[in-house]
């Protein structure tokens, strides 16, 4: 077993243990009586946290909604009792690690609710169940249900976040930064929700809840699928760049390989998983304005006249100019048109400078070059990687990013594209 | 070109005959409480109303129509409705006009009228509300009747969208309604669980109360607008990748597309709806895209050579790969939908019509298909390309 495995088998069973002990702690002081309202939300919690919908690497559902509406309605004890319970049967399903991943996640989230739940008590709210708000009492629960998101979500993110630290081996801030600071939005629609919810339910009983959980499913539904041919749409271009670059047999799979080197590179840059999903469509589509150049330049054996080399620097202008007809991939045009640019100035296109130059578009700048040295052309043989890594260092700081060069090569000598020679290390000599 | 737009004779003549109906109802004489929180949730609610690719709207506003409905009075609701319409549309830039406008308001105004009349026999007062506004624990059965009352309401609303733009058209009615009823279903069951739920919240917290329907139907709204996003994007892009893929054979120009074209007229006139329109659609454009231009010959010679091989992998087009497989090998017997042999022989058949595709491709899948949809298709295609022929 791992040293990796082992700290998060550890970590996942303290987790349980902690909420274990901390729900007990909260029945012991308030105890929810049984009623048809506690099973019917824990089955609608239930139902809904076994169908979430995936985001980038991790899932959201309605749950939180559900659980932090029991909470209004019946206090912590109640809501963590629901969230705990209701956790179960998604942890069953779990397909990798199920006990590992399904014990933390129950600890974790029952932890999170209890947090919520008093936290919401200590803010001045009032369990709704013994009677709905009315409307002037309405302003007088923002305390309260801000206080119940915030504890819910930072016990929540804090336990996720270092779960995903330990795992990937990544400081716990980065992690937390890139995986959860953007969804704060969504958190606090979730506790609107919640409280709509919770009056619903305290005005029109289990009813209340049934008319209530319909819609969501159903924005669930739309939101599922959305997600999905979002997942999917990368793959889309990617097969159909692909179709155009067979044609040529010197370019077939360039796009697909900037794509996997500039993903790469800008992870280890830390850069944002949305920026990360741009960066990967851009590279896929890097190159779609060559279409536009004849291709007797394009495969030409002996040296560019200058006129042909005019043709072929049109070509980010061209491609900039085919995907600004598609709404979706407008804020690429900015990435393909500046990909030839260079860090000095002297580049092609608007011979933008440094910073000027959008670190996406110095990103592919690299991957490009990088792919284009490694790869057979008609008017030359393709370079060695050593010669290429060295041309590359070569070139840093006047055509090429500096810092993003040296990641990338540190990325090279991790092996990460390929067996490299032994004792690649990034020197202050090399770059 | 312009497109010619037929006059809205349907849509004013259902309008005025809900206008006529509710004139006749017995109403409030004055405005009831709360009317103008209604008012605004509905304007907002109009004014986020989503606007389909094929120019119609799917009523947002509606389920918050029919709370009001559960409130107020049918005269009461019926002005509302046209009061909300003209303040949403009143903002320069919306681009929207009350042509455009018209067949949801009037789908909306019949629905209010038709389930006023409804909720008699069901057992609640049909124009005051009164069972509602009383603020009593309702019974069992008349969460039940509520419930009934909505789901009329939302499905009838509707229905008349879908009859209306079928109308328009020119499209069979019968599978326009039945084309949208997967995503319809979903739709009717959402705008009544809101729009009874906004009445509901309304009886117990006034204007906060709307704030949850509205809040819920603004969500919906965001993750359906979100879903109709992603498609269209799919649909550009694809679009985008395909005329640069043209861009590198001469003589290939624009192929795909007049394929596709036509392909998407006979499907629509022979009454194909949504889904099997768009992957009809897709299958037209990506049909050449298997094409190894070292084996072909002539470059107008399209088929699915390795096209199916491509697309099955994306999984947006999942339904699109059986269309190919089938026009790949058409002597092929394994089992295939009806609707993947209808679909595959548009495509050959336009293909054919076009010249992209040779006439013996088409023989085999012939005989897999119904002779009523042989004739028809025939008959179409055939109108089409004599009706482009005599205009170019």
């Amino acid at each position: 077993m791992s040293r990796e495995v082992l700290r998060l088998r550890l970590f996942a069973g303290l987790t349980l243990l902690s909420a274990v002990a901390a729900l007990s702690a909260t029945l012991a002081v308030q105890r929810p009586a049984p009623s048809p309202l506690l099973i019917a939300l824990v089955l609608v919690a239930a139902f809904s946290e076994v169908l979430p919908v995936q985001l980038a690497s991790m899932t959201v559902s309605i749950t939180t909604a559900v659980c932090a509406a029991a909470t209004i309605l019946l206090g912590p004890a109640a809501g963590g009792l629901v969230t705990g319970v209701s956790a179960v049967p998604a942890s069953l399903m779990v397909k990798e690690q199920p006990i590992l991943r399904g014990s933390f996640n129950v600890g974790q989230l029952t932890l999170a609710a209890l947090a919520g739940g008093w936290v919401y008590t200590l803010a001045g709210g009032r369990p709704l169940g013994a009677a709905p708000l009315t409307g002037p009492q309405m302003p007088g629960m923002m305390l309260p249900l801000a206080g119940l998101a915030v504890g819910a979500f930072l016990i929540n993110t804090t336990f996720v976040g270092a779960f995903i630290a330990i795992r990937s081996e990544t400081p716990f801030l980065t992690v937390w930064k890139s995986s959860f600071v953007w969804t704060v939005p969504a958190q606090a629609a979730l506790a609107v929700l919640a409280l709509a919810l919770a009056q619903v339910v305290a005005s029109e009983g289990i009813v209340g809840l049934a008319l209530f959980v319909v819609p969501l499913m159903i924005a669930r539904q739309f939101y599922e699928r959305y997600m999905l041919l979002k997942r999917t749409y990368a793959d889309t271009v990617r097969s159909l760049v692909a179709v155009i670059e067979a044609k040529d047999l010197y370019t077939k799979g360039h796009s697909e390989r900037v794509a996997a080197y500039s993903v790469d590179i800008a992870r280890r840059l830390g850069l944002g998983n949305q920026k990360i999903e741009r960066i990967e469509l851009a590279a896929l589509l890097h190159d779609l304005g060559k279409v536009g150049i004849s291709r007797s330049i394009l495969l030409k054996s002996s040296p560019l006249t200058d006129e042909e080399l005019s043709a072929i620097k049109m070509h980010p202008e061209i491609g900039a100019r085919i995907i600004e007809n598609v709404p979706f991939l407008a804020d690429l045009v900015p990435l393909i048109s500046a990909h030839h640019e260079r860090i000095d100035g002297t580049g092609y296109g608007s011979q933008l400078a440094g910073e000027a130059i959008p670190i996406e578009a110095r990103i592919l700048g690299v991957a490009d070059a990088f792919d284009a040295m490694t790869s057979s052309r008609p008017y030359r043989a393709a370079m060695s990687r050593e010669d290429t890594v060295f041309e590359l260092t070569h070139c840093a700081g006047e055509q090429f990013d500096r810092v993003i060069v040296e990641t990338f090569i540190e990325s090279l000598a991790d092996g990460n594209f390929g067996d490299s020679p032994p004792g690649w290390k990034i020197t202050d000599e090399a770059v | 070109m312009k497109r010619f737009e037929p006059f809205p004779i349907l849509e004013l003549t259902l309008m005025l005959g809900a206008a006529g109906v509710g004139a006749f109802l017995p109403g409030a004489s004055s405005a009831p409480d709360g009317l103008l929180w209604f008012l605004a949730g509905l304007s907002i609610l109009k004014l986020s109303d989503v606007w389909l690719p094929r120019g119609d709207t799917v009523g947002m506003s509606s389920a918050l129509a029919l709370g009001a409905l559960l409130l107020f009075d049918v005269r009461t609701v019926l002005v509302s409705l046209v009061v909300a319409e003209t303040i949403a549309l009143a903002p320069p830039g919306r681009g929207q006009k009350w042509r455009s406008a018209l067949p949801s308001l009037s789908a909306e105004a019949v629905s209010v009228v038709v389930c006023s009349s409804a909720l008699v026999p069901l057992g609640l007062h049909p124009t005051t509300g009164v069972l509602l506004l009383s603020g009593k624990t309702l019974r069992p059965e008349q969460y039940a009747a509520l419930i009934l009352v909505g789901l009329l309401f939302a499905a009838l609303e509707f229905s008349l969208l879908q009859v209306e733009t079928a109308v328009r058209d020119n499209r069979p009615i019968r599978s326009s309604i039945l084309g949208s009823a997967s995503y319809g279903a979903w739709l009717i069951a959402a705008q009544a669980s809101a729009g009874i739920l906004s009445a509901l919240m309304y009886r117990k917290m006034g204007a906060w109360g709307l704030v949850v329907g509205v809040v819920m139907i603004l969500i919906m709204r965001q993750s359906f607008v979100l879903l109709l996003e992603i498609r269209r994007a799919y649909n550009s892009t694809i679009d985008v990748l395909i005329s640069a893929m043209e861009a590198q054979s001469p003589g290939r120009e624009g192929v795909a597309e007049r394929h596709a074209e036509l392909c998407t007229r006979v499907g629509r006139a022979i009454g194909l709806h949504g889904r099997e329109l768009e992957r009809l659609r897709y299958a037209a454009l990506l049909m050449g895209v298997g094409i190894d231009e070292s084996v072909d010959t002539s470059p107008l010679q399209l088929d699915a050579r390795r096209s199916s091989k491509i697309v099955e992998g994306v999984e947006f087009l999942q339904d699109v790969t059986p269309l190919l497989r089938i026009c790949e090998d058409p002597d092929d017997k394994s089992s295939a939908s009806r609707s993947d042999l209808v679909c595959s022989y548009i495509l050959m058949s336009a293909g054919v019509a076009t010249r992209t595709l040779n006439v013996h491709q088409l023989k085999a899948i012939r005989e897999r298909v119904s002779p009523r949809i042989v004739r028809e298709v025939d008959a179409v295609v055939g109108a089409l390309v004599e009706s482009a022929s005599d205009m170019s």
